[in-house]
């Protein structure tokens, strides 16, 4: 191995970055090079002045008492929140609470409805002679299906995909 | 991680405010030498600081983990510090360019002051990825991908700024022979 390989190296082999063999490689290298040798050991020692120099960087004294005080701060704001969600959903609900009878009334529509219907339908098949029943079925599932590819597609162009993101 | 830590962030976990105040007494060196490092300006690594421990306070019920909590700690402060450096250089820097090293003559100051100015000296890009590797111990696979950048790069950038320290570092102790 020359020198000039090893040297670009040399950061890889100090953290322990190279793989066995190229480990291996530049260690003989080393064994063999003064020059190289004192690079690897520069290095290292760069290292080691580097974790002591930040180790004994000075805190300021004050700060420990800031951060709590930010802390504090942060907490008072949290429980603050927690009023302001709970009030926000009383707000919120209390509509809903009023609108309920209705909501309920509508609710009930649509069953009504939807429950006729299938009535209908099942005198219907039961009138109909077989095919005709499996015809109308499985267009209705067809339709059912496509409905609810078009709901999907008319959904995917509006905003409410985006919010439920 | 010691068995006292772990106590500790499992006792905060509960909802033990008391405990918060122990660990921001314990981890605020470290935290702010750490922020320091990477930001060089001590009236934003006090800034920084704080707001890492916000952040801390408000997620770590999220910590799956308590034994993760070195890692999870040095991401939230690796990842502060790098968004307020965008912050501060919000055009990137041409690798070109970070090969210019101040010229500044260095200050006639002991050992510590000295590495100090010396990684002050360092563009940031160079000091950061130094910073994650030497004092925070990642390795080049993970500093990638903190940077988003390839680990190709990763290796020159670690290898020009050990060059560029050794520079300015024998370079200071010359004129402080002086």
């Amino acid at each position: 191995m020359e020198c000039q390989e090893c040297l670009e190296r040399m950061s890889e082999y100090i953290d322990g970055e190279l793989c066995n063999f190229e480990h291996a490689e530049i260690k003989a290298h080393l064994i063999s090079c003064q020059n190289c040798q004192n690079v690897a050991r520069e290095f290292q020692m760069l290292q080691e002045r580097f974790q002591r120099s930040l180790e004994n960087s000075p805190v300021p004294i004050e700060l420990e008492q800031r951060i709590l005080i930010a802390v504090e701060q942060e907490q008072q704001k949290v429980s603050k929140q927690s009023v302001f969600t709970l009030i926000t959903l009383v707000l919120l609900g209390s509509p809903l609470l009023l609108l309920l009878p209705f909501l309920l009334r509508i609710v009930h529509l649509f069953y009504a409805t939807g429950y006729a219907f299938w009535r209908v339908k099942t005198v219907l098949l039961m009138l109909l002679p077989t095919t005709t029943s499996w015809g109308i079925g499985v267009t209705s599932f067809f339709l059912s299906v496509f409905g609810i590819y078009m709901i999907r597609a008319l959904l995917r162009g509006s905003r409410l995909k985006e919010v439920s993101l | 991680m010691t068995e006292f830590d772990l106590k500790l962030i499992e006792r905060i976990r509960t909802g033990d405010e008391q405990s918060f105040t122990v660990l921001v007494k314990s981890y605020t060196p470290y935290v702010y030498r750490t922020v320091f490092a990477l930001l060089q300006d001590r009236s934003e690594a006090e800034d920084v600081s704080q707001e890492v421990f916000i952040k801390i306070y408000r997620s770590i019920g999220q910590l799956g983990n308590p034994h993760a909590f070195h890692s999870w700690l040095n991401k939230i402060i690796t990842h502060t510090c790098l968004d307020r450096l965008k912050k501060q250089y919000p055009t990137p820097i041409a690798d070109s360019e970070l090969d210019i090293v101040s010229q500044e003559t260095s200050q006639q100051l002991d050992q510590h002051l000295l590495i100090r100015d010396a990684l002050q000296r360092l563009s940031s890009e160079y000091r950061e990825t130094l910073v994650l590797r030497e004092w925070q111990g990642y390795s080049y696979e993970e500093i990638a991908n903190i940077l988003g950048v390839p680990v190709g790069t990763v290796k020159s950038r670690i290898h020009t700024a050990r060059l560029q320290l050794r520079k300015i570092l024998s370079e200071g102790e010359r004129e402080k022979e002086w």
